[in-house]
């Protein structure tokens, strides 16, 4: 479980995304950290540093 | 007139049995005596669909039809841009929007000869339905108005299925055609991504949507793709290839076939209804008898595809909506707000570990179908729900079923495979190898035309 978001992180990431809320989303927004930590906890596999995203690309006739 | 599928109604116009303009006319009255109980349309083009049908009944009885959809009536879901037609994504942000140029796959239907019915009801910019505080109502299930249409593609899905036409385009990020096609007891196609333009419709997350057509059955579909499919130089992502005949497979032999089972994913990641997976056993039997040969895929738990595609939507679609979420958030309904503010709490570093996540699950896929023709496993976890059932924060529910394959970009199609206690659809969810759609509708007609559940309408029909 991740350590509960605190008013000053969440106000932080929401200033940072331009996001005006009211004091209800805020706490409805709260709701949802530990499902969203178990998400962002899925798709981080042990790997090293060379595994390549999904969307690097290789140029194609059209490009060159 | 008792409602004929897409490739019957072809036949009859070709063969000049069917009016073009009676066939339409059926439709409207369908829809004059349903759509205000159902919302599966929310800017009907009356005037414009007569117009269309005389049109088409002219030329045909001139030169014979130009093609199978010559005379069809047809819906678009409502994020997709037609001139001088309201487009509003089912938002109030977009009221009194009017495009002056149709999307690409507006453009290619419209060639085609197809009779434009209107537009479709959506989610909200194609998410997070179903809401009551937008534009206009959810749409409501025909085979039962209290459940759930399940979406985004929900008016193309209740359009369909009551007969009010006879095909429509969906859309789907994460499963919109599918989970409609499932819950509405039709066929819906999300093709290889790619292969259908995105041009001038509207985008929920880019990397992940794709469009495709939704029909009573997987013949239809393939008719229908066949028109959409091919490269628009205006489609970034546009795969420039050549199309196939999608209708080539169908009716030939499943024997030999080599068909995978992902049970895993609908027996312990996230268990369906016992009646959803006695429709999944039934079907496999089904394609036992046809000679077809079925082993058992293990792939990651649906958890982590469900993780992956889930945290690239929140990103990709904040960045598209950014500028209106930061200036007019209130703007949105409720639960489009809730999806847009997610956003903020995914890092830059997240999504990227969320896209190499991807590529690895992605390659996990391709190794699993090396050998393999398609694989199978639920379209849904079972009935639909009912339309106050659905939670709020709905992503963080249960996992998607359709998801992995917006994640992997390969086809996936949604059929009904049966009918549960509640006298509503149950389904199937068939997956192919990059562009081989014409493969997964080989499958997926085969299923149709060996059971019985394509005889079946709604009551309210």
């Amino acid at each position: 479980m991740p350590e509960p978001l605190t008013d000053e992180a969440l106000h932080f990431l929401l200033d940072n995304a331009g996001l005006t809320l009211t004091e209800a989303q805020k706490t409805d927004l709260k709701t949802i950290q530990d499902g969203l930590a178990a998400m962002k906890a899925r798709v981080r596999q042990p790997r090293g540093r060379m595994a390549e995203p999904a969307h690097c690309f290789g140029f194609t006739a059209e490009d060159l | 007139m008792a409602i004929p599928t897409l490739a019957e109604a072809a036949a009859l116009i070709a063969a000049k049995k069917l009016s073009p303009v009676e066939l339409t006319q059926a439709c409207l009255d369908r829809m004059h005596r349903m759509d205000g109980t159902l919302h599966a349309f929310i800017h009907p083009t009356e005037a414009r669909a007569l117009a269309d049908a005389r049109l088409a009944e002219a030329a045909i009885m001139k030169h014979g039809p130009i093609g199978p959809l010559h005379g069809i009536p047809m819906g678009l879901k409502d994020i997709v841009d037609t001139a001088g037609i309201p487009t509003t994504c089912q938002s109030r942000l977009l009221e009194g929007n009017i495009p002056t140029a149709d999307a690409t796959c507006a453009t290619k239907l419209a060639a085609a000869g197809t009779v434009l019915m209107g537009k479709l009801t959506t989610h909200e910019f194609a998410d997070g339905g179903p809401s009551f505080d937008v534009l206009a109502p959810p749409a409501r299930n025909p085979w039962n108005p209290d459940h759930f249409t399940a979406g985004s593609s929900s008016g193309t899905g209740a359009a369909v299925a009551s007969g009010m036409i006879l095909c429509g385009i969906g859309t789907d990020t994460g499963g919109s055609i599918r989970g409609p096609a499932a819950l509405c007891g039709i066929a819906g196609i999300k093709p290889t991504y790619g292969l259908v333009s995105r041009a001038g419709v509207a985008p929920a997350a880019f990397s992940l949507d794709t469009i495709g057509p939704m029909a009573w059955t997987a013949e239809d579909c393939a008719l229908m793709l066949q028109v959409l499919a091919g490269y628009d130089p205006k489609d970034p992502a546009g795969a420039d290839r050549p199309v196939p005949d999608y209708s080539a497979l169908l009716g030939r032999s499943l024997r030999g076939m080599r068909i995978g089972l992902i049970r895993h994913f609908h027996e312990t990641d996230a268990p369906v209804s016992a009646p959803e997976l006695a429709a999944i056993d039934n079907a496999v039997a089904v394609y036992r008898d046809m000679g077809a040969t079925i082993s058992e895929v293990t792939l990651a738990p649906m958890q982590d595809w469900h993780a992956c595609g889930s945290l690239i939507s929140m990103v990709e679609r904040a960045t598209a909506y950014e500028e209106w979420a930061r200036t007019r958030l209130d703007g949105f309904g409720e639960r489009v707000q809730r999806r847009l503010m997610l956003g903020a709490l995914v890092s830059g570093v997240d999504y990227v570990q969320a896209v190499r996540r991807r590529r690895e699950l992605r390659d996990q896929l391709r190794d699993a179908m090396r050998g393999l023709d398609a694989v199978l496993t639920a379209a849904a976890p079972g009935e639909a729900p009912t339309m106050d059932a659905i939670p709020r924060w709905d992503v963080f529910d249960r996992p998607s079923f359709t998801i992995p394959f917006n994640v992997a970009g390969y086809p996936a199609m949604s059929i009904c495979a049966g009918f549960g206690p509640q006298g509503l659809p149950l389904s199937l969810q068939i997956v192919g190898k990059p562009f081989q759609e014409a493969t997964v509708f080989q499958i997926a007609d085969a299923f149709e035309k060996a059971t019985a559940f394509r005889g079946q309408r709604p009551a309210m029909v």
